[in-house]
């Protein structure tokens, strides 16, 4: 690409944009002065979910898979604080383990699946030609099934199970987020900076790494903070249809499914906790996720 | 303007081609044993069985010729014959559309009349209470799954008022009341819970665009209100709503699926789900195909849509 | 083997789909007389509801029941209206209830093909066998029965039997096609002694089996020996609409939705079917809110409850529903015999001694379940004192184990979906950890588990699951136990159990009959063949305008899909 001879513009050429940072501090120094939403309702409400699941053989009542027929059924109370269930199961613990299995599955599969987006749309960006045309058709077939079918599809033929359902959800996840990196990788390449790499004589790879990816890691931050709530309510709907997770793994979606909702008169309690704790998680990263978009890169928001 | 055009169409057969070997190759490398499963169900029966179900699969060929064998058949709309009970695909499908394009529809409506709006009020009175309520609303709709929502409203209609979704699909051609009647409950929740998404992007769009310099022009030109929120404003946030409401097209689609079950309608998701509960592998990729078929429909239309909306766009 | 027989055997399913599943209680039948081997000669007149609420009926521990099927038998049957019924079990993929057709196949075709002779075992009264195809019959010796068909039969006027007369010879072909060797010919065995039947006219059958056979009149009788034409023997089974001689028509369907059946006007009972339609509709089996819901909303004319407390919400919503529930379906974890480690019988013995039933009772069956054994409840004379069940005694089964040489054992249940949940799988895996037994349960596919466990493959080590009760114990045990039986999925090898069951089968004689199959179910007992469960129970309940016929559980299951012709609606 020739070199950029128009008119200087208003920012000076910003170096500091390759050189890594402390990340991690400076978005959470922002998240708490400028996003009160985002850090009360988004990562506060995280961070305690996460300290449930962690914590959750001390939360609980009762083992969260231990049946006692003489408690069926029950509501709220000091020994069980949520109530029990038709098989007579501790509904606190329930939802504390079921937080493990939402928020596993919700971090592996955005992480393995933005993990690899990522790859692709740098490859993709970066080398251009043939390479990219390619990986973008690829991409392309596999946006053109709507997300809940695509989904839908390989948990059938993969089968029920945690780790079918993070693959799943992972495969998903490869192409729409590798679109939007893949612009990112584009707008960056343009710069100066990259350029002079080049001329220096930084490898290929490094250039990618080294240059590229820090540039790229908002994009990258933003895009799976708003998947993982994406992944949690997939997940949650995999196991109503009886794709998920199988009983009696406690997980949030197969406590709110249709066996489940034979006994929402009777027994309220059970789907207002696991929809409950759902509704907050999702939310929760939705907000985590608006509040990051707003810190580290209003022109994200097109996202 | 017309290269555009046909660069588009040519970019959706490249994807629609792609999307046939995806699924044509899914089921192609399906396990050994899934295939012994399908032949113990299959009514085709006997000692053949295996051999049988493979013939139909087309897996006894080479993956080329199977392929090429598969995408004839398609193409003169043969889509293939159940395993379960040797049914015509093509035959549910047809019978199914009209169900499931019917609650798409209903759901995009109320989703759009519902999201817009809320959307563009939200954004002209940004971070005033109303905006605060709203947002929250959305959020709200967003993190509480739409099939959870539908599933409590079911059951407490069923014990306050002895009332249950009807039972049997009512024809439009045979009752169009009832039959309106019959989709506007799911319709309505489908549509408000994959409104939220909806909604943000509205408001999101349109704060963008009433920063823009031409908005604040018009204002100082002393155009009413209404006409900068609606005239310029909006005019111009349509761009990115209209990509959206593909995209939000493409999750309709998906929460069809879970509705139809719920609401027992007998449409093209219901379908889906028990042939995947089933393995019923020719109904799966007669289905996924035609999902992305409408999806690349809906990305091509929407492109060019984008000609008529925004006459920046013009390659 | 058995593969497509247990296509059948989702009872939770089946269930579900009716908006029933794990709930319920026990009425024990009341009628002194059990005649469940009891061949009958000449035309029995039909005894139905002898007795109103009999003394011995228990009530349901929390809901005040009072089954009110006498309101069923009165008022004057009208002609005409149309039935809404929800099919259990799945959607129907085929209609041959001889060949193989599930329990969804056989509801929808029941209304359309005849028996030679049904049963009918009405919860209030007593087991009897009608006439059906045949008007009346005898057995001159016992190696020979003799049939009379009723001079009006006819083929429904459809293609492509276009209402010909049904005849001796169409019932000729028909146990021809009964004996035919298939592997998935699950009546076969049942019929494999018949050796000739001749058609010495055009309305006289003459069967004759090579020995003596007591139950040859039970099984035919059950629900799957129907009467079908023989030009759809041949033919592709997913092709084929039910066609017979029965009171309804199969017009048309929408497949996974609805089932359609419309009035034979040629049956042969005059002024019968009263109905004008019988429509089956599919319900979603994952939502056991559905048809309770649907029956609140009037919206079916059966259904029932999934669970106690939506039974109540019922009986509270539609008061003068007719309300009926007895025990049905047994509920065995079945053991692999020949596989390790239940080769050896210790483990076998271990392993039932382990398991504590109560919270089974509590817990799957909501309170509303018994202890069972190796025969299904009703059949009150066969039942072995609770002296001769085997109590809990977790010393015992450790015991056990140690002599068979191991002081902890680890099992793999392979379920289908959903089937942990069911048949008390998770309770039973609870209470074997108490003996050092690590019980793992492993869920797979439906199609794969009725493949790889229930198909001759056999490979699993055990697995729980519903299994149909039959008419006769002879179908119940011999198929089940006896190692060239149809059922055998437990791989049973035992030349002991088998002689014992050709044995039985020839058994005229009432009390040595009882002995006869008492003494094979305490075999089977003792040496842990088999593993009994907990039954529950299922309330059904129809709505108050549903007249002349209920909907039960009877014997035989679904055996009253053989008498849709008597039911009619009262205008509502």
């Amino acid at each position: 690409m020739a070199l950029d001879t128009a008119p200087l513009q208003s920012e000076p050429l910003d170096f500091r944009q390759s050189a890594p940072r402390p990340f991690l501090l400076r978005v959470l120094l922002q998240l708490v002065r400028d996003q009160p939403l985002g850090f009360w309702g988004g990562l506060i409400p995280i961070l305690l979910m996460i300290l449930v699941a962690v914590l959750a053989p001390f939360i609980a009542q009762a083992p969260p898979n231990q049946q006692n027929g003489d408690i069926l059924l029950q509501a709220p109370s000091l020994a069980h604080l949520l109530g029990t269930d038709e098989n007579g199961r501790d509904v606190l613990s329930r939802v504390a383990y079921g937080a493990r299995v939402s928020l596993w599955v919700g971090f592996a599969s955005v992480g393995i699946g933005v993990g690899i987006a990522t790859a692709i749309g740098m490859i993709s960006g970066s080398a251009g030609g043939w390479v990219d045309l390619i990986l973008q058709r690829v991409v392309d077939v596999l946006m053109a099934f709507p997300s809940f079918v695509l989904i839908l599809l390989i948990a059938a033929v993969l089968g029920p199970g945690e780790r079918n359902t993070i693959i799943a959800i992972a495969v998903f996840l490869l192409a729409g987020p590798s679109r939007v990196i893949r612009g990112q990788v584009l707008s960056v390449k343009g710069n100066m900076y990259i350029e002079a790499a080049r001329v220096v004589g930084c490898s290929y790879p490094r250039i990618l790494i080294a240059h590229i990816l820090p540039n790229v890691f908002d994009v990258i931050v933003v895009i799976m903070s708003i998947n993982i709530a994406f992944a949690i309510i997939t997940e949650a709907a995999l196991s109503f249809l009886g794709l998920g997770i199988p009983p009696p793994s406690p997980d949030w979606g197969s406590m709110v499914s249709g066996t489940e909702t034979a006994y929402l008169i009777q027994a309220p309690w059970i789907i207002a906790a696991a929809g409950g704790a759902l509704a907050i998680t999702v939310y929760a990263f939705n907000m985590l996720g608006d509040a990051l978009r707003d810190i580290l890169d209003p022109r994200l928001r097109q996202l | 303007m017309t290269n555009y055009v046909i660069g588009r169409l040519i970019s959706a057969l490249i994807t629609v081609i792609g999307t046939t070997f995806l699924v044509y190759g899914a089921v192609r490398f399906l396990p050994g044993n899934a295939v012994e499963i399908i032949a113990s169900t299959s009514t085709v029966g006997g000692p053949n069985a295996y051999k049988q179900v493979e013939h139909e699969l087309g897996l006894d060929k080479p993956f080329l010729i199977g392929y090429g064998d598969w995408v004839k058949q398609v193409a003169t709309g043969n889509l293939g014959k159940s395993l379960i009970n040797g049914q015509s695909i093509a035959r549910y499908i047809k019978e199914g559309l009209p169900v499931s394009v019917e609650l798409g529809l209903m759901s995009l409506f109320f989703g759009v009349v519902f999201g817009v709006p809320v959307g563009v009020l939200s954004a002209v009175r940004q971070d005033s209470w109303v905006d605060f309520a709203l947002r929250s609303l959305s959020i709200t709709l967003l993190a509480v799954p739409g099939f959870l929502i539908a599933t409590v409203v079911i059951v407490v209609a069923s014990k306050v008022w002895n009332w249950n979704p009807p039972i049997t699909y009512i024809k439009f051609s045979n009752d169009p009341v009832h039959n309106l009647g019959q989709f506007v409950l799911p319709a309505i929740i489908l549509g408000f819970s994959s409104a939220a998404a909806l909604m943000r992007f509205t408001r999101t769009s349109m704060l963008d665009v009433y920063r823009q310099d031409y908005v604040r022009t018009a204002r100082a030109k002393g155009l009413s209100q209404r006409s900068v929120v609606w005239t310029h404003a909006f005019r111009n946030s349509l761009i990115p709503i209209v990509s959206v409401i593909g995209v939000f097209m493409a999750y309709i689609i998906g929460g069809t699926v879970i509705f139809e079950q719920i609401f027992q309608l007998p449409g093209v998701g219901r379908f889906l789900l028990s042939e995947v509960n089933t393995r019923d592998y020719p109904g799966i990729q007669a289905i996924a195909l035609i999902f992305a078929l409408v999806v690349v429909v809906v990305n091509l239309v929407t492109d060019l849509l984008y000609t008529v909306i925004d006459p920046r766009v013009r390659y | 083997m058995a593969e497509n027989y247990w296509k059948r055997l989702n009872r939770r399913r089946f269930l579900a789909g009716l908006g029933t599943s794990a709930a319920g209680a026990a009425v024990l039948l009341s009628g002194a007389c059990g005649s469940s081997s009891k061949p009958s000669s000449g035309t029995p007149a039909p005894t139905s509801g002898s007795g109103g609420a009999k003394a011995n009926i228990p009530v349901l521990p929390e809901i005040s029941l009072v089954p009110n099927l006498k309101n069923i038998e009165s008022g004057t049957p009208k002609q005409g209206g149309s039935f809404q019924a929800v099919l259990g079990g799945g959607i129907p993929d085929q209609y041959d209830p001889i060949r193989d057709a599930g329990y969804p196949g056989l509801e929808v075709a029941g209304g359309c093909l005849s028996n030679l002779i049904r049963g009918h075992y009405p919860i209030l009264g007593d087991l009897t066998i009608e006439p059906d195809l045949a008007a009346s019959w005898e057995q001159p010796d016992h190696q020979t029965t003799v049939f009379h068909l009723r001079p009006n039969a006819k083929w429904q006027n459809v293609s492509p039997v276009n209402g010909r007369a049904l005849t001796a010879d169409d019932i000729k072909l028909n146990f021809d096609y009964i004996r035919t060797a298939q592997p998935d010919f699950v009546l076969g065995p049942m019929f494999s002694m018949v050796d000739r039947v001749d058609a010495t006219d055009a309305h006289t059958v003459t069967v004759h089996t090579s020995i003596p056979y007591a139950p040859l009149l039970l099984n035919l009788a059950d629900i799957w020996a129907k009467v079908i034409p023989h030009e759809q023997y041949a033919g592709d089974l997913a092709k084929q609409k039910p066609v017979g001689s029965g009171p309804f028509i199969f017009d048309h369907f929408t497949n996974g939705v609805e089932y359609v059946l419309r009035r034979n006007p040629d049956y042969y009972i005059q002024g019968r079917p009263y109905l004008d339609e019988l429509h089956w509709h599919v319900f979603d089996p994952s939502n056991p809110n559905l048809a309770p819901a649907a029956f609140k909303a009037k919206q079916i004319d059966t259904g029932g409850a999934a669970t106690v407390s939506l039974a109540k919400d019922l009986i509270n919503a539609v008061p003068n529903a007719n309300w009926g529930w007895r025990y049905g379906v047994l509920n065995p974890m079945m053991l692999n015999n020949s596989v390790a480690p239940f080769t050896d019988e210790r483990v076998r013995q271990a392993v039932m001694y382990a398991i504590d039933p109560h919270p089974i009772i509590q817990i799957t069956w909501q309170g509303f379940g018994r202890q069972a054994q190796q025969i299904p409840l009703w059949y009150k004379e066969y039942l072995l004192p609770d002296s001769e069940l085997p109590q809990r005694d977790v010393k015992k089964a450790k015991d056990l184990l140690s002599a068979a040489g191991m002081s902890n054992l680890d099992l793999t249940d392979k379920t289908f979906q959903g089937g942990q949940l069911a048949f008390g799988t998770l309770q039973v895996q609870q209470s074997l950890k108490d003996a050092g037994i690590n019980l793992t349960i492993q869920q797979q596919q439906w199609a794969d588990w009725r493949v790889n466990v229930y198909g001759i493959k056999g490979d699993f080590q055990c697995t729980m699951g519903g299994e149909f009760d039959f008419l006769s114990l002879d179908r119940q045990l011999w198929n089940s136990y006896n190692s060239k039986g149809a059922a055998n999925n437990r791989h049973v090898n035992d030349p002991v159990l088998d002689k014992m069951l050709d044995d039985a089968r020839g058994i005229f004689d009432h009390t040595q009959s009882v002995t006869a199959y008492k003494a094979i179910s305490k075999y089977i007992t003792d040496h842990a063949i088999n593993i009994p469960l907990p039954n529950g129970t299922t309330p059904i309940a129809t709505q108050p305008w549903v007249k002349g016929w209920f909907f039960d559980w009877s014997a035989g299951a679904l055996l009253e899909m053989n008498r849709l012709d008597s039911v009619w609606l009262e205008s509502h």
